[in-house]
């Protein structure tokens, strides 16, 4: 689920407020919560399909029948038949189902590998990105917030460099 | 076991050929079998135009070729079977000395291959490593820094890397531990196929190891596994042809002289009686029990007697018993040369 700010980071913080029967929720993460400057709880969103397999996939495409990128149109039927997902967004659009799909075969989820040059300036701005939003989250949850003020500012920094 | 042989003539006594795999898609493309022709036609031309700045390559349009020349690429093993089914805009491009062979609209956009004869993974990957960098300057490849390299099927995501190994073992065939060995493997993450037909129990002792996993582990350490498993099968293997001639040398020795017999004497001979005799003289010339002079020359001529190289030797469409002809007499004159 993602940061219903920035719709980058994963959501890892909710605001629940009730106000005369009004009910605000808020489903922010770390760096959109500090900001927002209201008392977050961090949660974890709950697995679609605990015991996805491959051999499961099956199953998910008859509880899911609908899935389907919203980019190239690949429905999860498709991929559950020829293992093929039409197009490098399939991976986001349809990550709830690919996810542990790619955790049973391959064991691990973080390339570790060769980048290609184009790349390397961003890959490691956002290997950088992910420790500093990681250690933001400790920081609150320790209510360490002076550290949480400086480590937001080098996110900001590095997404800004990003940018350019 | 003789200890005066080195684990580098075990390897070399066992490993036939070594190629590594890279997979890479273009951004903001669909998947070749997502996409329509005419973005798919683009790539083979500007690949192609991009390598050849850095030396002699040439590229052949699968639609544009003869059924048996691209039936002779897929038996040299430089394209595969999924490149020439349903597929207009399928492409390869080829190196110098074909140890470099890039595929265009497979299942991903662009699959790399450095291939080199007998155990030589790190040239392999090398070679196929600085034909990624210079088709890297052209495309913009699919990349994502938690998944890596991305591709039509996630068994491929991360490195986009394969590499294998084609392996020649008739001891642990013959003495039936290919099943044991297969287990192991598994155990490390690498699977173990043979090489001709379904099944691990394969027909010419011949199998491909190679890597399962591709993401979250990094190229070299995936070099890494593959090679020390093929030290440790080799030195598997050496033991078990040790043992061979030990139980029953005149047994073997008569199948060997006997399979050398029909290859040097037949009028016509199959292709699968043909992979089964030529796989018994190499089990004996790597038991010393026959010599020839240029043991590597046993495998290209397994290639070369194939239909579709045959074919293309004698220059002329033939049935299927023509060519048997054909393949005894090629191979004859060619073992003889071998004495």
């Amino acid at each position: 689920m993602k940061c219903e700010r920035c719709n980058v980071n994963n959501a890892t913080h909710h605001y629940k407020k009730s106000v005369n029967g009004v009910v605000t929720e808020k489903y922010l993460c770390a760096s959109c919560a500090a900001e927002e400057n209201m008392p977050f709880k961090i949660f974890s969103p709950p697995s679609a399909f605990p015991s996805f397999t491959f051999e499961s996939a099956h199953a998910a495409h008859i509880y899911a029948p609908q899935a389907k990128c919203g980019k190239c149109g690949t429905t999860l039927a498709e991929f559950n038949e020829t293992a093929y997902l039409g197009c490098a967004d399939c991976y986001n659009e349809l990550r709830r189902y690919i996810e542990p799909v790619i955790k049973k075969l391959q064991d691990a989820t973080q390339h570790i590998g060769k980048v290609p040059k184009a790349k390397s300036a961003e890959v490691s701005r956002a290997v950088e990105r992910t420790r500093l939003s990681r250690a933001l989250e400790r920081a609150i949850t320790e209510e360490d917030f002076e550290a949480a003020a400086r480590l937001r500012d080098e996110i900001r920094k590095i997404d800004s460099e990003g940018k350019q | 076991m003789n200890n005066s042989v080195s684990i580098e003539k075990m390897i070399a006594d066992t490993a036939v050929s070594s190629r590594v795999r890279l997979a890479r898609n273009i951004e903001g493309m669909p998947f070749p079998w997502k996409l329509g022709d005419d973005r798919k036609n683009e790539i083979a031309r500007a690949a192609y135009s991009e390598l050849s700045k850095y030396g002699k390559h040439k590229l052949a349009v699968i639609s544009e070729l003869s059924p048996i020349d691209a039936e002779a690429l897929k038996e040299k093993r430089l394209i595969s079977q999924e490149l020439l089914e349903n597929n207009d805009s399928g492409a390869v491009i080829l190196g110098a000395g074909e140890t470099l062979s890039v595929m265009i609209n497979e299942e991903d956009h662009i699959r790399a291959q450095g291939i080199v004869k007998g155990s030589g993974l790190a040239e392999a990957y090398n070679i196929v490593s600085a034909a990624d960098d210079r088709l890297a300057e052209r495309f913009a490849f699919s990349f994502s820094a938690e998944l890596g390299y991305i591709t039509c099927c996630p068994t491929n995501l991360g490195t986009g890397m394969r590499a294998s190994v084609m392996l020649f073992l008739p001891a642990l065939t013959l003495n039936r531990h290919i099943n044991e060995l297969v287990n192991s493997a598994g155990k490390l993450r690498l699977t173990i196929r043979g090489h001709y037909g379904e099944g691990t129990e394969a027909s010419g002792y011949m199998y491909q190891i190679s890597n399962q996993v591709t993401l979250g582990i990094s190229e070299q350490e995936i070099l890494q596994s593959v090679n020390e498993a093929i030290a440790v099968i080799s030195i598997r293997e050496h033991e078990e042809r040790q043992k061979l001639l030990e139980s029953n040398y005149a047994a073997h020795k008569d199948r060997v002289m006997r399979a050398w017999g029909i290859l040097t004497n037949a009028y016509k001979i199959s292709s699968e009686e043909f992979v089964a005799c030529m796989s018994d003289v190499k089990l004996g010339v790597s038991l010393n029990l026959l010599t020839v002079n240029d043991p590597d020359a046993l495998n290209d001529l397994m290639i070369l007697a194939q239909p579709a190289n045959l074919t293309k030797t004698y220059g002329k469409l033939m049935d299927a018993e023509e060519r048997d002809i054909c393949r005894a007499e090629f191979i004859a004159e060619n073992l003889k040369l071998l004495k």
